[in-house]
This record gives C-alpha cells, structure tokens and sequence, in this order.
C-alpha cells in the first residue's frame, strides 16, 4: 500500500493549527465539493480530502498519524510499524463524502471504524447518455462500473463491472435511476447505485422538457400554396398538412407526439422558407417573372422605399 | 452481463416513504422535517416524490462536505437549481440560434448613407 501525504493533500505544514486544518479543508470543499465543482475530477480529489480532514480534525488520530514520522514520502510503499497501536473506533467519518470506503492506508492505521454507517456499503453515482430514441422508446443499456472490492486478503481492488440497466420510456436529462444494491459493497450489504441520464444531442430533433422541435425545410410554393408534408417522430413518419401562406417561423403542433409522460409532450414542426438557387437562366427568369408580376415588398414596413 | 436491472426511477410520479429517506443516514426523522420546512422537500399524501431521493441525498452531501447548517444548504440548492434551470434555458437558446439562418456578411456588405 500506498502512503498518503494528509498534510500535502491539504496543503498544509506538518505543524498547522486545528484552526488552519479547518479553514483549509473549508476552502478546498468550497473548490472541490462534486456538487458545486467545475474541477475535472473533483469526486476523487474531494474524497482524499475528505478522508485526510478525518485524519487531522480528530487530535488522536491525527497524533497517531504524526507518530509514523515525517520522513515518508507521498506514494511511498508503507507497512504500518511492527506493534503499530493506532486510534480506535474512528471519528464517525461526519466529513466523509458519501460513507466512502477508506484507502488502505487509512484502514491499517485506523481500522474500518470511521467509516459512517461501517456496515453498509457507500452508494455510488455514475452518469450514462443515451439517445434521445432510447428515452422515447425506453431501451436496456449497459453501464460500466469501476467500484472497489475486497480481494481475498481483504485488499481493496478496483474491479470493472457491467450492469444492464433498464431505461424507462419518457425519461427526462438530469434523471436519476435508483439501483438498489448495485453500490459498493459492504458487512451488511451494499449500497446504492445512482444512475443519472442525459441524452445525446439529436441531429434533428431539438428536447425542450418534454416537448420536441423539428425544423421543416419547405419551398416557396409549398409555403404559399399549402402542401402535405411527410414529417418524421420519434414513432414514426406522419402526414402534416401545411396551410397555405405559410411563413418562416411558424409552428405547427403535432400533439402528444413528444416525448411520453403524463401528459406526454408535443413535437412542433418549425416551418423554414428556402428559397431554390437562382444558377440557371431560368430559374433566374422564374424570379424575374415574380419580380415583375408580384406586387411584393417585404420592407415596405420599413417606410424607406 | 447480467439480466436487466430495473430501479426506481427517481421522479414526481414514484413515491417513496419516510423510512426510505431517513433510512440511509442522511438525515434523521427532525432533519426531513426541517427540510421540508425549507421548502427543500414537500410530501405527497403519506410518501415523498421519489425525486425527494436525490434531493436528500445531495443535500446531507452538502451538508456535510462543506459544514454548513441546513439554512445554507437551502439557498445552496436553491443557487443550484436556478444555475441548472439556466444552463438548460442557455442550450436551448444556442439550440435555436443554430436552427435559424444568420445572415453576417459583414462590415464590407454595409451601404451607410
């Protein structure tokens, strides 16, 4: 096992007061904490915080920690002194993201006592994006899992894991899936597992709550004259009729074709004017011909003519 | 690979119970009802929205990571929320400016009087 440098990991001399020791851990949980973070990797480094704030706010452990000496060096191999005494029973692990599990080297000095709740495993998140067809349609994905389990000499280990987990239909970004007893393991059982979705961005689709937007390309004379128009969802294709004298910007409302739920959404279909190019000589004829035939100044609002 | 996993999902419709909340020592039975007190958790008949879950569990992370009282963990997730509710505001307008056409030619095509 690795030794672990509490001092360096809060940035602090070996001979910081109680009142230093707080302030630093406060700064750093401010700069750390995995639910106001920006940091990359703010979940870990808030964990080895938290676990160095367990060593040095409690003064028998940390005295105990003081008696291994400051020759050691972060990272080093380290076996705990022969007849090591350390402290028991642990601090209540209050500051302990999470019920965590300990490093090693925290448990050889001080047993697995701090742990909050030692005998349930610590609950753990993980993210997973899926499509915005898997959350319409509900779908099972896989989920890939590094959690710490104990070897056959009790050794933490990091092992890889993958559960499939079912998606409900209609699940919405930022939702959260409860997986009972898919956490880290524990004497009397393991703890949760908190899944939280977010969804792909779509190449045509646009999710506003539950709502969905498309854009429909349509022509000049579809627009004016009214048209049938084949319109993707998420279920399939549908006929819409566009009205004639249609304009750019205006919506049309396919109800209850957005994303399921109680209600279930709406898909608005977002009608855009495009204009065919004017590279041949008659189709620039065709535009001179409007030009000339239709009574038409979309300024005229403007009073400038 | 195993067969698939259904959990709870974590929203308004599934209720969850106050055992359920207290029962991972988050909080105690007197701190679920301070939150609620708070405005941070609201019951629904007998239960609790299963969204409550996340909202409990993230508040006592709060709570005990960054030693504040449940007052400041309040406003904290409320600060939250409203940051998330605009981050979402923010991607759907970028969403849309993308959808529409931007005409920039820029300071050459100008013809000031």
């Amino acid at each position: 096992m690795r030794y672990r440098d509490y001092y360096r990991i809060m940035g602090l001399e070996r001979t910081a007061s109680a009142e230093d020791i707080k302030r630093a851990y406060r700064k750093l949980a401010r700069r750390y904490h995995p639910d106001v973070s920006k940091e990359s990797g703010a979940e870990e480094r808030f964990k080895e915080i938290g676990e160095a704030y367990e060593v040095l706010r409690d003064p028998e452990k940390r005295a105990a920690y003081d008696r291994l000496g400051s020759q050691w060096q972060a990272q080093q191999d380290f076996t705990p002194p022969p007849g090591w005494h350390g402290t028991t029973g642990g601090g209540g692990g209050a500051h302990v993201f999470e019920g965590q599990e300990f490093s090693d080297f925290f448990e050889s000095l001080f047993g697995g006592g701090g742990r909050r709740g030692a005998a349930r495993g610590a609950d753990e998140s993980a993210h997973l994006t899926i499509t915005l067809e898997d959350a319409f349609h509900g779908a099972t994905k896989p989920v890939r899992l590094t959690l710490p389990q104990r070897d056959t000499q009790g050794r933490l280990v990091p092992e890889q894991r993958t559960l499939n987990v079912r998606i409900p239909k209609g699940i919405q970004p930022g939702q959260q899936i409860r997986l009972s007893g898919q956490g880290n393991p524990g004497r009397a059982g393991a703890g949760d597992l908190y899944l939280e979705i977010a969804i792909a961005p779509h190449p045509l689709y646009r999710l506003d709550g539950r709502d969905l937007y498309l854009t429909a390309p349509v022509s000049p004379w579809e627009a004016a004259l009214g048209a049938r128009l084949k319109v993707p969802t998420l279920a399939g294709t549908v006929e819409v009729r566009l009205p004639e004298g249609s304009q750019s910007g205006q919506k049309l409302r396919l109800k209850g074709r957005g994303m399921p739920g109680t209600p279930p959404g709406d898909q608005y279909v977002l009608i855009e004017i495009v204009n065919p190019k004017a590279d041949s000589e008659k189709a620039r004829e065709l535009y001179r011909a409007m030009a000339r035939d239709l009574a038409f100044d979309p300024r005229a609002h403007w009073g400038t003519a | 690979m195993n067969d698939a996993l259904k959990g709870i999902l974590l929203d308004e419709l599934e209720v969850v119970s106050r055992a359920d909340l207290c029962g991972k020592g988050w909080v105690t039975s007197e701190e679920l009802d301070l939150l609620a007190t708070l405005g941070i958790v609201r019951q629904r008949g007998d239960g609790y929205p299963a969204v409550c879950l996340s909202i409990v569990r993230r508040a006592a992370r709060l709570k005990r990571g960054l030693e504040a009282d449940w007052e400041s963990v309040a406003i904290i997730m409320d600060l939250l929320q409203e940051i998330e509710m605009l981050k979402n505001e923010l991607r759907g307008l970028r969403a849309r400016e993308r959808e529409g056409l931007t005409l920039d030619d820029g300071p050459d095509s100008l013809r000031g009087e």
